[in-house]
């Protein structure tokens, strides 16, 4: 009865808020309704069904509070990530629906080409796929099984090394914003803060995650473009100075979190503090300050990523025809305006390329060099994203919750690649090459 | 750039007194750090890394280009969803999956503790493929035209036509799966608990010479030094290549 409830009232929503939405800009209201109630069908059908109608059955909750300008209510984290869920599936529904209306008009009218395909093979009917089993079964036993895993675990409670699971709805993904031992408390414009919050455990390795993405590139980029710049202007000896600049890239995150280790560690006895103290200066908690952590952690992967950013932008500056910065030079621009105005766009496909590289990698592969340098710690303060599935899901041997926080990790990955596409996408053009 | 490892070398060649006292002239303890290292079999950890290394680039390599082939070369069905397909897995960074795929291998297939369990998951390679694929379209059709014409067929025309004319990318994909799978760290150190199979890079850590209260730096860090000399060597012989390789994967 409620489930039948539920639909009726997502089909009604998503009617609602897709018609008015299409009606803004400017197209029917009617077909607006009609694809919103579609959408909310579906929507919650795909949601729900899977998950048996859980989030509506009142024994499911786990609660955290919320102050919104002083007044505190105590939000169910499960109905809420239950709705979150049921919105976003919509959504998506609806814009597939759209795109595949607009591509069944557009088949209608235009006539399609044959497909010619110069130089296949004809006459070889069973090759390709005899030449494509291989990896498409890999891939489809090591990547997308594990994948589609990820969604079933995630709503396990699943212990590792047992083989048997229990359904616990949302729970893993709940605990993620709510905490088991003490209350978790989210404050907006409320007590002289404007976003504030308590006992987030997850929320903060999630600000670790992006702390470091947003430094990593930071230092990577500025310092590699800088080195760049320095280094295109001499010409003699350029592929020794290359080499010199560029074989970090091959060192293994371990061996740059242990190297690092002894030049900022060991309680004052590390390099760095060592050279400190022989000009008279106070040790520096490299490691034992959470922000010193955190800055060591960026250190070490920008040291690591910085020669290869330094080669691209060598490339990239290279380039930038002459003809161009003579004209501005002409025209009265001196070098900084040539390089912000020249320069800088002329390059900024290589700068989107290198950026997008370096946040893929500093989202997702800093566990060596976390593992080996900090262990994450101190208290967590260097626990990012992908340490904390591993704590979790392999050293806790909570499966389950361990899959929610992939699930987490994926949506990472889905933003970062749309990031990717749309400014690429509108970018790009400034002629690469 | 090169200071953190100089300083690593430095110390390998080190105690921990003499490194501790910031000396910056090589140490007397080479002999002592070498000893302890191959009592900790680090020439065992390295054949296993070089085993286990070369045979996932291998498989990526040979896999890759069949993949590409097929998807260039030839028409069949449903072409555009598999290259789909394929280019999804390249969005995917592997530590998303990296729990249930431990769960698979370790639970459901039970390879924990064996180089299966660290070549056959690593073997499809999405950006191999797609490298492979850039690099064969970029190649005019006509070859492959005037190849049937002379009557030759796919594996013909791949072994004397293709592969000659594909050394950079063969290069620039061996470079980076080579290295990659040397410096792999967080699977081994999941699914290899077993001392015997484990690979340098989860191995450097237990280098200790397990008498010193705390670390003893001097083998860990002529440890980290000897597992960075193949990467480094591959990358540097081959650097010129790689970058020319490389250039494919702008392309998108």
């Amino acid at each position: 009865m409620m489930a039948v409830l539920f639909t009726i009232l997502a089909s009604a929503l998503g009617a609602l808020i897709v018609g008015a939405i299409l009606k803004r800009r400017g197209k029917g209201l009617m077909g607006g309704m009609a694809l919103g109630a579609v959408a909310g069908l579906l929507g919650s059908l795909a949601t729900m069904v899977p998950l048996q109608y859980c989030v509506l059955e009142p024994e499911n909750h786990m609660f955290f509070e919320l102050s919104v300008l002083g007044q505190t209510v105590t939000v169910n984290a499960v109905a809420l990530l239950g709705i979150l869920l049921v919105f976003v599936v919509t959504w998506s529904f609806a814009l597939a629906i759209d795109r595949l209306r607009h591509q069944w008009q557009a088949r209608s009218t235009t006539v399609w080409k044959a497909d010619t395909a110069p130089g296949t093979f004809v006459g070889y009917d069973f090759s390709p796929w005899i030449f494509l089993a291989p990896t498409l079964v890999g891939l489809a036993v090591f990547t997308y099984y594990p994948a589609a895993q990820n969604f079933f675990l995630g709503t396990q409670l699943a212990r590792r090394g047992v083989a048997n699971t229990a359904f616990n709805c949302l729970d893993n993904f709940a605990s993620l914003i709510t905490s088991r031992l003490q209350d978790a408390h989210y404050y907006i414009l409320s007590d002289g803060f404007i976003w504030h919050a308590e006992n987030a455990r997850y929320l903060a390795v999630f600000g670790n995650s992006v702390f470091f993405s947003v430094f990593i590139v930071l230092v990577a980029n500025v310092l590699g473009l800088a080195i760049a710049l320095l280094a295109s202007q001499k010409i003699r000896g350029a592929s020794v100075y290359r080499t010199l600049m560029i074989w970090p890239y091959a060192i293994s995150g371990v061996v740059v979190g242990i190297v690092f280790a002894i030049l900022l560690g060991g309680g004052g006895s590390g390099f760095l503090n060592q050279v400190l103290r022989l000009f008279g200066a106070e040790p520096l908690p490299f490691l034992s300050d959470p922000w010193w952590a955190r800055a060591s952690v960026v250190a070490a992967a920008a040291w690591n990523k910085l020669g290869f950013n330094v080669l691209i932008y060598i490339a990239a500056l290279q380039s930038v025809p002459m003809e161009l910065m003579e004209a501005a030079s002409i025209d009265g621009a001196n070098a900084w305006k040539r390089f912000l105005n020249v320069t800088i766009p002329m390059i900024s496909p290589y700068i989107f390329f290198v950026v997008f590289l370096n946040l893929n990698y500093s989202f997702f592969d800093l566990y060596a060099v976390i593992d080996n340098l900090t262990e994450g710690g101190p208290v967590n303060a260097t626990t990012n994203l992908v340490v904390d599935v591993i704590r979790v899901g392999v050293e806790s041997r909570d499966i389950g919750k361990a899959a929610a926080q992939s699930i987490v990790l994926f949506m990472v990955v889905v933003g970062l690649t749309y990031m990717q596409f749309r400014v690429m996408g509108r970018r790009v053009t400034y002629g690469a090459d | 750039m090169g200071f953190p490892l100089f300083y690593a070398a430095l110390v390998s060649t080190q105690n921990n007194a003499q490194m501790f006292r910031l000396q910056m002239i090589p140490g007397d303890s080479f002999g002592f750090n070498l000893q302890t290292v191959l009592d900790r079999n680090i020439t065992r950890l390295m054949f296993n890394t070089f085993a286990v290394a070369t045979m996932v680039t291998l498989g990526k390599v040979v896999l890759s280009i069949f993949s590409g082939m097929a998807l260039v070369y030839f028409r069949f069905p449903a072409k555009s969803l598999v290259f789909g397909l394929i280019l999804a897995a390249l969005m995917v960074p592997g530590e998303v999956t990296i729990i249930a795929l431990f769960r698979l291998v370790a639970l459901e297939l039970g390879w924990g503790n064996t180089w299966t369990a660290l070549v056959v998951p690593a073997v499809a390679s999405p950006t191999g493929v797609f490298l492979f694929r850039q690099h064969f379209a970029s190649i005019t059709p006509e070859l492959s035209e005037a190849a049937q014409l002379d009557g030759a067929g796919p594996l013909q025309f791949l072994l004397r036509v293709l592969l000659p004319l594909s050394r950079n990318t063969v290069t620039a994909l061996v470079v980076i799966m080579f290295i990659g799978a040397w410096n792999s760290y967080l699977w081994p150190l999941l699914i290899v608990t077993n001392p015997d199979f484990q690979v340098i890079q989860v191995g450097l850590s237990t280098l200790d010479d397990g008498v010193e209260i705390g670390r003893t730096w001097g083998p860990i860090m002529l440890g980290a030094v000897i597992a960075s000399i193949p990467p480094i060597t591959v990358f540097v012989v081959m650097q010129k290549q790689f970058l020319q390789g490389f250039a494919l994967t702008r392309h998108k």
